[in-house]
């Protein structure tokens, strides 16, 4: 671990454990809503509707490390919305309305903080490769440079 | 005891102040990314400086709002949440990308 930047550590470690907690509750709650003793009529809300609106919007507070933790919340809020999309449509019925809309809300957070830590990325790439990592340890040189 | 709070109130803003986490971007690269001055923001906000925290990061009393309003949305379900989240949402992205702009025309890019 030396050499890598304790903030990164730190945030991907927080984020690992937010979505465990988060997702490990939810299936939890699914598994004891759809028990066969339940009646058919009755709604549930969507399994990961939660974890995916928050995860989306973590996303864009993580976007500004290198975009790393926001890089991996950004991608799995958008697999768990794609995964209860895919839920719903295939038997709409069952779930409530409400947190369909919240999966929806949080796929649209999720593809904004993507694609912005994704530009992030590549402008640190653009700028490592214009400059080189010598020329960026000393800034007085990047001032000379640009004039 | 109004004013041991306060030290203490005081003491912790100062133990904030000198623990702040340091950027990789600003440390390696020797430029800002777009979320450089939450903290301090944050912290001139803890101590009541709107003006000096809007200077510093404007997007923060919208994060904070965004946060606030997520919490509300996850305990009391409201049925326009999603909409108003999203739209809280965007107007923050559209800050921060207006302010990381001005950022680069008015050259405060580069820090030693």
């Amino acid at each position: 671990m030396v050499g890598v930047p304790p903030t990164i550590i730190f945030l991907f470690h927080d984020a690992v454990l937010f979505y465990l907690l988060v997702c490990k509750t939810n299936r939890y709650m699914e598994n004891s809503y759809q028990s066969p003793l339940q009646s058919p009529g009755s709604q549930s809300p969507l399994p990961n509707a939660t974890a995916a609106l928050v995860l989306g919007i973590i996303g864009i507070l993580g976007c500004f490390c290198y975009g790393v933790p926001g890089l991996i919340c950004a991608i799995i809020a958008l697999v768990l919305a794609n995964k209860d999309i895919r839920l719903y449509n295939a038997n709409p019925s069952y779930y409530t309305p409400g947190s369909f809309a919240n999966v929806k809300a949080g796929k649209i957070c999720a593809i904004i903080a993507l694609s912005l830590s994704c530009l992030y990325i590549i402008c640190a790439i653009i700028v490592i490769a214009m400059f080189g990592f010598a020329v960026l340890s000393n800034p007085q040189e990047i001032i000379n440079q640009m004039r | 005891m109004i004013i041991g709070l306060l030290s203490w109130y005081n003491h912790a803003l100062q133990f904030l102040e000198a623990h702040l986490l340091t950027c990789p971007s600003r440390k390696y690269l020797h430029i800002q990314c777009p979320g450089c001055g939450l903290q301090r923001s944050f912290i001139a906000l803890l101590r009541g400086d709107f003006r000096t925290s809007f200077i510093l990061y404007p997007a923060t009393v919208p994060i904070l709002l965004l946060m606030g309003f997520l919490l509300l949305h996850l305990r009391y379900r409201y049925a326009a949440g999603p909409l108003l989240l999203r739209g809280i949402y965007l107007f923050c992205v559209a800050i921060i990308l207006i302010q990381y702009i001005y950022k680069i025309a008015s050259q405060q890019l580069i820090v030693s």
